[in-house]
């Protein structure tokens, strides 16, 4: 081969190199981007998911009021309703693959629960909150308990 | 074309800028999630707070046994310290119940003071108290 052969053939190669990098570089980048957004819906679920334990006594279908003034508490027998009516698609799209839990002294309501057909794992969240019980108008301390099926 | 100086240079910018990528890409992913955590824990120190603030504990009000606590009534401490550590057990993390009366006493319940603390509940002039939830 001559030299002007030999430089072009270089040159191609060259090109062709430089070509494989960069198509190896733009994969890496969609995967690693792929990945980030996966990463931040994760972390947006997760967020949403320990936020429960403060949205979930604030909703008005479970919070104890008197005449509009919220009082900070669980209406016991508001719950109790709840957990009759929350089987529809309005809380499915609330809440997602979700259990929610509501323990007062030995009372266990299941306030809502909706599986996820193929589930892997459970993350499970608690925390103590204000209940009132109009029958004897007491408050009591329950345990609001959050299951998140991954 | 280059002479071997000007290949050496470009080679070191190009290092440097790899360099610099790695960097930031590093400090990125070095970010923690500590402060969605402390919103957590804050939330649940409130709920905890609010919840012992307003419960009826054995027929009386927790914020009139702390008042009667803070004056001198050692049975109704006794009773609260019970009451607030029998609650405890609904916390998943280390949590501890500080109560200040308005004369001076402190009354503490728990092994975790350094954490993260629910705001204060208070009846003004009679006592101020908070939870603290520590991080497991």
């Amino acid at each position: 081969m001559k030299k002007g052969q030999l430089q072009i053939q270089e040159t191609g190669f060259v090109i062709f190199i430089v070509v494989v990098i960069l198509l190896i570089g733009f994969v890496l980048f969609y995967q690693f981007q792929i990945r980030s957004i996966e990463n931040l819906n994760e972390k947006y679920q997760e967020d949403k998911f320990e936020d429960m334990i403060s949205f979930v006594p604030s909703m008005p279908e479970l919070s104890y009021s008197v005449r509009g003034d919220q009082k900070g508490s669980i209406d016991f027998y508001k719950a109790r309703a709840f957990a009759d009516v929350s089987d529809n698609e309005y809380y499915k799209n609330l809440f997602g693959y979700k259990k929610i839990t509501l323990k007062v002294s030995a009372d266990t309501l299941v306030l809502y629960d909706n599986k996820l057909s193929s589930y892997t794992g459970i993350r499970k969240i608690t925390s103590p909150v204000s209940v009132y019980n109009a029958w004897d108008e007491k408050y009591y301390v329950g345990v609001l308990e959050v299951e998140r099926y991954v | 074309m280059f002479k071997k100086g000007q290949i050496e240079t470009f080679g070191l910018v190009i290092i440097v800028l790899l360099v610099v990528f790695i960097g930031l890409f590093a400090l990125l992913f070095s970010r923690s999630g500590g402060d969605d955590r402390n919103v957590y824990l804050n939330n649940k120190a409130y709920n905890f707070a609010n919840a012992l603030a307003k419960a009826d504990v054995s027929g009386t009000n927790f914020g009139d046994l702390a008042t009667s606590c803070c004056l001198g009534e050692e049975v109704d401490c006794n009773t609260l310290r019970n009451f607030v550590s029998g609650n405890m057990n609904f916390v998943d993390e280390d949590s501890g119940f500080v109560m200040e009366c308005s004369g001076g006493e402190e009354i503490r319940v728990g092994d975790c003071f350094l954490g993260i603390n629910s705001e204060s509940f208070r009846r003004s002039g009679k006592f101020e108290f908070y939870v603290v939830i520590c991080e497991k």
